[in-house]
């Protein structure tokens, strides 16, 4: 009898180190578990109420501001509708357009140098249009009011001998990155 | 047969310890003992009984995430995400816009009838416009330039060498650098 009840306190002492104190413990770990969870969750309820209010405002956008703001800066590179634009643009102002050229600037742009993932990328335009200089002003004040954004960077010209220049130009506009 | 007196005892001596022991209730050790094993086993059936209802309300929690992960929609938040990129680039995008047109109207504003511009270049980088200018003399050249120069739209003015031109015209080089805000709307 002493040795059974002596044998039932080891196993039961046995018991509470070896797997007792482990449950304990990560009961305890659990605890710690729930409490995160619990606050992820109640986090997460506010990030779907945040979400529904911003949807509310994202759907309030009329299609045509998208429209507008997709010209704006579109998705795509789009260099044919550039060439096009430009050209009628000239045509428009009475302008002969004598060249373009179009290629995409690789160079990282300051704007977005603080943010970690570069959001668009560059177009440089050199054109080459030929016209009065009354015309060539109206051509420019047209680009400059475009829905597509397209800041001059530089323009050159010289008097000829009739009334007639030519002036080049060039400018750039942004894309989108992919 | 007559018993022999003898101090060799006839009967085991133990008997009489058992029967001491016997008589005793129950020891303190087997209290104490008992007690820590009703202690530890209950201990380890609390913990486990605990530790499994905390296992159920994880996955519970775990489900409800879940479920506001699907509620969330995730597409969605990045289309608005990225749009609002988007609303935020082309807001500074605006704000850096030039409108170098204006520097036509400024000039026709701001030349004088006996000075005469026969080539132009515009930096928008470094906001410069280098004009070669012909005058009907010094003194139109010299008006031009302080015409200029009170300008508050220029920032700064500088003129190059002077030579003369065909039928007393002076000839010279302006290199004008304009304020930002000319090229503003």
């Amino acid at each position: 009898m002493r040795f059974f009840l002596l044998l039932l306190l080891i196993a039961s002492l046995a018991t509470f180190v070896f797997w007792g104190l482990p449950q304990w413990q990560t009961f305890q770990e659990l605890r710690v578990q729930q409490l995160v969870l619990e606050r992820i969750a109640l986090n997460a309820s506010e990030v779907v109420g945040v979400r529904d209010q911003l949807l509310g405002r994202y759907n309030a956008v009329l299609a045509e501001d998208k429209a507008r703001l997709e010209a704006i800066l579109p998705a795509k590179a789009a260099q044919e509708t550039i060439m096009s634009l430009l050209q009628e643009l000239a045509l428009r102002h009475g302008l002969l357009f004598k060249r373009i050229t179009i290629r995409e600037t690789t160079q990282q742009n300051l704007l977005v140098a603080n943010i970690q993932k570069k959001l668009y990328d560059e177009l440089t335009i050199e054109i080459g249009v030929a016209g009065t200089y009354q015309s060539f002003q109206a051509f420019l004040a047209s680009v400059e009011q475009n829905a597509r954004l397209l800041e001059i960077e530089t323009i050159s010209f010289s008097a000829g001998e009739a009334d007639s220049f030519e002036f080049s130009l060039q400018a750039r506009t942004r894309f989108l990155s992919s | 047969m007559p018993q022999i007196p003898s101090f060799i005892p006839r009967r085991s001596l133990s008997s009489s310890g058992d029967s001491l022991k016997k008589s005793l209730p129950v020891g303190l050790l087997s209290i104490i003992g008992g007690g820590v094993v009703v202690f530890t086993l209950l201990f380890s059936a609390s913990t486990f009984a605990l530790r499994t209802f905390q296992e159920q309300q994880i996955e519970a929690l775990r489900d409800r995430l879940a479920a506001l992960i699907d509620e969330l929609d995730l597409p969605t938040v990045r289309a608005m995400d990225t749009f609002d990129k988007k609303l935020a680039l082309i807001a500074s995008l605006l704000d850096e816009h030039t409108h170098t047109s204006k520097i036509f109207t400024f000039l026709s504003q701001t030349t004088l009838k006996d000075v005469r511009f026969s080539s132009f270049a515009f930096f928008a980088k470094e906001r410069t416009v280098t004009l070669a200018a012909e005058a009907r003399g010094y003194s139109a050249l010299i008006k031009q330039i302080n015409l200029f120069r009170a300008q508050p739209s220029i920032e700064h003015i500088d003129a190059g060498s002077v030579s003369l031109g065909p039928a007393g015209t002076v000839r010279t080089t302006i290199t004008i650098k304009v304020a930002p805000s000319l090229l503003r709307l």
